[in-house]
């Protein structure tokens, strides 16, 4: 390993959310972690009702344990939250729940918001759910500018979204939208459900990946390494080839984690201990 | 057949009027309308969109037996400690029940709500209890009945099995909130029919009829056969959902239905 740090690796609560904030906080410092992708969902944060003074006492919170937050990310697989939607006002209301997230997101002074194309239904013409997802983009990313937040879309698999489920849909979206607040990550369990290799990946992102969702998988599940079958070791061996300074969040959104999160957060921290000594 | 609804969850990438096309051609007479998007949202316009939905349904003949309103994975935690998300999910679940009544569904299915799981369960238990008076106080004043479905531990950790079932409805303590039991969360469990049959008795007023993993019939192992001996043992008259909650099957969720309604409708011609 040339390249890589462990200060790159990130904590993530999507598999707290069965627990409290504080319980996630606590797990956090006890692993002796400073990085974490905040997953902006109940319990933990409530976006849809949450004014200034919760999201400063948030900040407050991880300020007092030394944690910085390296990504938000908007729960919107599960929410009703759809910037390619055929309906209008559903539309309307992703966009303002996002560009809320973006000025949260700001101040909890963290560099990046994920964001995923959306989905027009299948019965429906393919190319006008890309029209608006795009469209969408384009006033989002001035949103990002504004606050200083760069978003980063991620590609979902194939049977959840019509819009961006591959790297090459990625980067073709980057480029119609074109704005330098838009940019990509990656997640190793999506570019394997979507067949692909993951050093193209980095290729076709090149200076544009900003960020890493990492999990093991068969392909999909975000499952701690060892609980799939994906060769995690390559995709490190890649990074570090390719220089890459983002950060690489640990994400088991997964249920099967959520009734025991600190042992399996632990998990994938001694797991990365060893991979780097 | 006549007491069995098709649910749309499983049409979720589909329009509405694709998911009410695909079960009237399969030979469905009733729908279970869950309350997901981007079929209905209980929002703001909630009333015009359930006007034009039963419009839909009149026209093609079909019967609206039940509303589920989507909780699982949303913000709305009738057992949340934050009251704003309470009031919010009980709001939300009037609504429901406002939309049966233009929909002229008979009922509403609920679940319990969580407690978070590392704070006292017995303060979740109250506040769940409590939200489900209230709610069913307003659905007694509408005309409407409520049926409460245990789920599974990884969704909940206040009504998860049978024993949890009785002592929540003998707490609330309302002629109109019932029970459902779902046939794949009552496996996972270890539990069986005539078990859920014998300790709650005739307050089980519906049922989820539904394969392993809530798979489209035929392709998990579930026991059919046995459900419905069962069934008919207790004479059961009440509605039958069937869900299909399979990602993979959304895709083509008309193939997935009418495998499904093939394979009871087979089932049920060899019980007589």
């Amino acid at each position: 390993m040339k390249n890589l740090q462990f200060e790159q690796f990130a904590a993530s609560n999507f598999h707290y959310i069965k627990h409290t904030r504080n319980f996630f906080m606590k797990s956090i410092s006890d692993l002796g972690i400073h990085l974490i992708e905040f997953y902006m969902a109940c319990p933990h944060f409530d976006i849809f009702n949450a004014n200034f003074a919760e999201i400063r006492r948030l900040k407050k919170e991880l300020d007092d344990r030394e944690i910085q937050v390296c990504c938000s990310t908007l729960e919107q697989c599960n929410y009703p939250i759809n910037i390619a939607s055929e309906d209008k006002i559903l539309r309307e209301k992703s966009i303002e729940i996002l560009r809320k997230t973006i000025e949260y997101t700001s101040i909890l002074e963290a560099p990046y918001t994920q964001v995923l194309g959306g989905r027009g239904s299948y019965d429906l013409p393919k190319s006008e759910a890309w029209k608006r997802s795009k469209e969408s983009l384009i006033t989002l990313a001035e949103v990002g500018s504004k606050n200083n937040v760069c978003l980063v879309i991620e590609e979902a698999s194939w049977f959840t979204t019509n819009t961006v489920y591959s790297t090459p849909l990625t980067r073709k979206m980057l480029d119609e939208v074109n704005k330098p607040f838009l940019k990509a990550m990656l997640d190793n369990c999506a570019t394997e459900t979507a067949n692909e290799n993951f050093r193209e990946c980095m290729v076709i992102l090149g200076e544009d990946m900003k960020h890493m969702h990492f999990a093991d998988g068969k392909p999909g599940g975000h499952f701690v390494p060892g609980e799939g079958n994906l060769p995690l070791i390559d995709y490190l061996n890649i990074l570090d080839d390719f220089n890459y300074k983002g950060a690489i969040t640990f994400e088991l959104y997964n249920r099967k984690y959520e009734l025991d999160p600190h042992y399996y957060m632990k998990m994938c921290f001694e797991y990365i201990s060893n991979y780097l000594k | 057949m006549s007491q069995i609804a098709a649910m749309n969850i499983s049409y979720q990438f589909f329009s509405f009027e694709y998911f009410l096309n695909s079960v009237n051609k399969i030979g469905f007479k009733n729908i279970d309308i869950w309350t997901g998007y981007p079929h209905l949202l209980l929002d703001e316009d909630y009333e015009s969109k359930c006007s034009n939905i039963f419009a839909k349904c009149k026209e093609k003949g079909l019967h609206i037996s039940n509303i589920t309103p989507k909780v699982i994975g949303w913000p709305f935690n009738i057992a949340d400690k934050n009251k704003k998300i309470r009031n919010k999910a009980i709001e939300y679940l009037k609504r429901g029940i406002n939309a049966a009544i233009i929909l002229e569904a008979p009922s509403i299915q609920l679940v319990s709500g969580t407690g978070l799981y590392d704070e006292s369960k017995d303060e979740a238990w109250k506040r769940s209890r409590d939200s489900l008076r209230e709610i069913a106080d307003y659905a007694e004043e509408k005309g409407k009945q409520l049926y409460l479905e245990p789920i599974q531990i990884v969704e909940s950790n206040l009504v998860c099995n049978k024993i949890d079932l009785r002592k929540m409805l003998e707490e609330v303590d309302s002629p109109i909130l019932n029970a459902v039991v779902d046939t794949t969360h009552m496996e996972k469990n270890l539990e069986s029919l005539d078990e859920y049959f014998d300790y709650l008795g005739k307050k089980i007023g519906f049922i989820h009829l539904n394969e392993s993993d809530q798979l489209p019939w035929g392709e998990g192992n579930s026991p059919i056969n046995v459900y419905l001996k069962q069934l008919n043992k207790y004479k059961y008259q009440g509605s039958i959902t069937i869900e299909i909650c399979s990602k993979m099957h959304y895709l083509n969720p008309d193939y997935a239905m009418k495998k499904t309604y093939n394979f009871i409708q087979d089932a049920i011609s060899r019980q007589l």
